[in-house]
């Protein structure tokens, strides 16, 4: 085994590794508890939530699409679970899984028909979105009454899960499996790297893209439903800067914004490190902005490291010592 | 047998050590926005306002972690600071976690703040309706709960030890006392159509302030009647919009007056009349909370009223109580800011109780 060619041939991945690893490291040094279980609990709740959206999102982008919809997604799932859910949570969670696969399915055909940019489309539906979740919430937060659900999402399992959590993981394991064990996931990848050339070589790219945003709008959908039922309650600004979260999750875990490129396993590692990070400074006691900039910084460092930044400012550096003095 | 290639290696040591420099850098900049609280505990040296709490020995060292909302909306912010300063003047150590009002985040902290298993915990939900599953998590871990400015309602009173901040239904009885007050002071007779620019709808602050708001009209002043309806959501500029539309709607039934739920709106509402050639000063418009806007607009005369609503009382009492519960003294369950009408006459009262 050469492990040289290992590490060069997964260099990006062992770099959003060991940046998950420091982060652990440097939390659990500076502050006693960070690894408590009742921690990494907490930590995986809200891995439970941004994984979820971050994993349906991942899927358009490397389908080279992207799905601006999800945070409204998220809203109005939430408000439809709750309203569905008067017979039992089951019923509630089934409806809104539906209606978000059938925006999904909706996104993608538009998409694809109209030969439009997804950005566009998908601007469309989260205003449709957002104004179904005021309308149907009439404005105000719904609560839902049945105190068993949230205890039922939320309990713990083997320590740090929950079953809010397990289904992240699993829809994340799905998804991979898609993309590396079907010929619709390899098409997937190759319609995000060049349809042209996708479709030339016989990859189905309409169903590619209309599947990936149906992937996109089921998970947030069910991401909207649990935490629904996890707070009893769905209101039509939940999910907010989600969207945001969600894209960064991706580019930290090596989903490029062109297409084509990214894997389940990378975007985990990335919300895993936005929840990490978000948790830690919760823990020490950071204030709200400096959460906000310390992951934009964090977005900003990786993207510039993984971009050869370092190497070229230090190339620029280099040829500037060199360069011979002139009078 | 393993092969290194001494460039490979150089690379991919060197991005790591960027990317942890990158880190380093990322956590100095939240360190230095980081509460500094932990560490804080000044053991009533500074005797200001001291004696408020006499316990400090009681429980002088127990960590208390307090749940709050965002420092950008400045009530917020006083509150806050309020309750650090009364906490650590009793010894008491406060850990803070902040969200700006996103009840999913603030789910994740309680579940963080369990894990920390503080002495106490004093919880500002950021929303009120949302924060039954977590005060039965915390419940469950047997964390004494101090409620603080919205409670969740007297049906959940068991999950918690005690509430601390506003009574909105009396803010409502208070703000229609303004109300009839200015009628009268201005048209001679307390009666006329009005509207409302209500806070978030749904949120318990809003419904209740509205119940005890058309309740004292209904009892004392029945000639006035409520012809609109409309959520500011607590923001100036969505007050603004508004009171556009109920303006607009309303132009033939001649209103009289306003009740905007706090004094930002109402500074929404006065923006508003303006724009449809009303002079605010003709008008009876009464806010909430002695927020600033309020207390400038009720100086000029184009605000009528507000009620009294104190930051540092909210702040103080809460950490009163989290002092009272964990040194076993009596604690009252609901324990109600002070609150009164607040006119041009008495406006210094406000300014003493913003601060």
């Amino acid at each position: 085994m050469n492990i040289a060619k290992l590490a060069r041939d997964n260099r990006a991945s062992l770099l959003r590794i060991a940046l998950l690893l420091a982060l652990v490291l440097y939390f659990s040094a500076n502050r006693a508890g960070f690894l408590d279980t009742g921690n990494l609990f907490s930590l995986m709740q809200a891995f439970a939530l941004l994984g979820l959206v971050a994993f349906g999102l991942s899927v358009t982008m490397i389908a080279g699409e992207f799905d601006l919809s999800v945070g409204a997604m998220v809203a109005v799932a939430g408000i439809i679970a709750i309203k569905a859910g008067g017979s039992g949570a089951a019923a509630g969670l089934a409806v809104a899984v539906a209606f978000g696969l059938g925006v999904g399915i909706l996104n993608g055909l538009l998409t694809v028909g109209l030969g439009v940019s997804s950005l566009v489309v998908t601007v469309g539906t989260q205003i449709m979105l957002t104004g179904l979740a005021y309308g149907l919430a009439g404005g105000q937060t719904v609560s839902y009454e049945n105190f068993q659900v949230a205890a039922d999402v939320d309990q713990v399992i083997a320590t740090i899960f929950s079953p809010r959590s397990l289904v992240a993981i699993a829809a994340g394991v799905l998804v991979w499996l898609l993309l590396r064990c079907t010929r619709l996931g390899r098409d997937i990848i190759a319609t995000g790297s060049s349809r042209e050339a996708a479709a030339a070589a016989g990859a189905r790219t309409r169903t590619a893209v209309v599947v990936s945003f149906a992937i996109s709008g089921t998970f947030a959908a069910l991401a909207g439903a649990l935490l629904a039922f996890s707070l009893l309650s769905a209101a039509p600004t939940t999910g907010g800067d989600l969207l945001l979260q969600a894209v960064s999750a991706a580019i930290l875990g090596g989903v490029a914004l062109a297409g084509g490129i990214g894997g389940m396993a990378g975007v985990a590692v990335g919300a895993l490190t936005l929840t990490a990070l978000n948790n830690g400074l919760s823990f020490i006691g950071a204030s709200d902005a400096a959460i906000s900039i310390s992951n934009g910084l964090l977005l900003l460092a990786v993207v510039t490291i993984s971009a050869g930044g370092p190497a070229r400012l230090a190339e620029l550096v280099r040829a500037r010592i060199r360069r011979p003095a002139t009078s | 047998m393993f092969h290194l290639e001494e460039g490979v290696t150089r690379r991919v040591a060197r991005s790591l050590l960027a990317l942890t420099t990158a880190a380093v850098v990322t956590f100095g900049v939240a360190a230095c926005g980081s509460s500094d609280d932990s560490s804080g505990s000044s053991g009533g040296s500074d005797g200001g306002g001291a004696a408020a709490v006499q316990t400090s020995d009681d429980v002088s060292g127990k960590k208390v972690i307090l749940l709050t909302v965002t420092p950008q909306c400045d009530y917020c912010a006083r509150a806050t600071r309020a309750f650090e300063e009364t906490a650590k003047r009793a010894g008491l150590v406060v850990e803070k976690k902040i969200t700006n009002y996103d009840a999913a985040e603030q789910a994740d902290q309680v579940n963080q703040a369990i894990a920390q298993r503080p002495d106490a915990i004093a919880y500002w939900p950021a929303d009120a309706t949302a924060s039954i599953p977590s005060l039965n998590r915390m419940k469950a871990a047997r964390v004494p709960v101090i409620v603080t400015n919205s409670s969740p309602g007297e049906r959940y009173s068991d999950l918690f030890n005690a509430f601390t901040g506003p009574n909105d239904t009396r803010l409502g009885e208070l703000a229609a006392e303004g109300l009839i007050r200015g009628l009268e002071e201005k048209n001679g007779r307390a009666e006329g159509n009005i509207f409302v620019v209500g806070g978030q709808p749904g949120s318990p602050p809003a419904i209740q302030r509205l119940e005890g708001f058309e309740r004292t009209l209904a009892e004392r002043a029945p000639g006035i009647r409520i012809v609109g309806n409309q959520p500011g959501n607590w923001d100036q500029t969505q007050a603004t919009t508004a009171a556009d539309g109920l303006f607009t709607a309303n132009a033939g039934k001649n209103i009289v007056g306003v009740y905007a739920q706090a004094d930002n709106m109402a500074a929404g509402v006065i923006v508003s009349a303006k724009r449809k050639g009303l002079d605010p000063r003709r008008l009876v418009i009464v806010g909430g909370n002695c927020q600033p806007e309020g207390l400038r607009n009720i100086r000029s005369g184009e605000q009528y009223s507000s009620v009294l609503q104190s930051p540092l009382d909210d702040g103080r009492l809460a950490a009163e109580a989290v002092v009272n519960v964990l040194s076993g003294r009596d604690q009252e369950h609901n324990d109600y800011l002070p609150a009164e009408v607040i006119v041009r006459e008495n406006l210094a009262t406000c300014a003493e109780g913003v601060g």
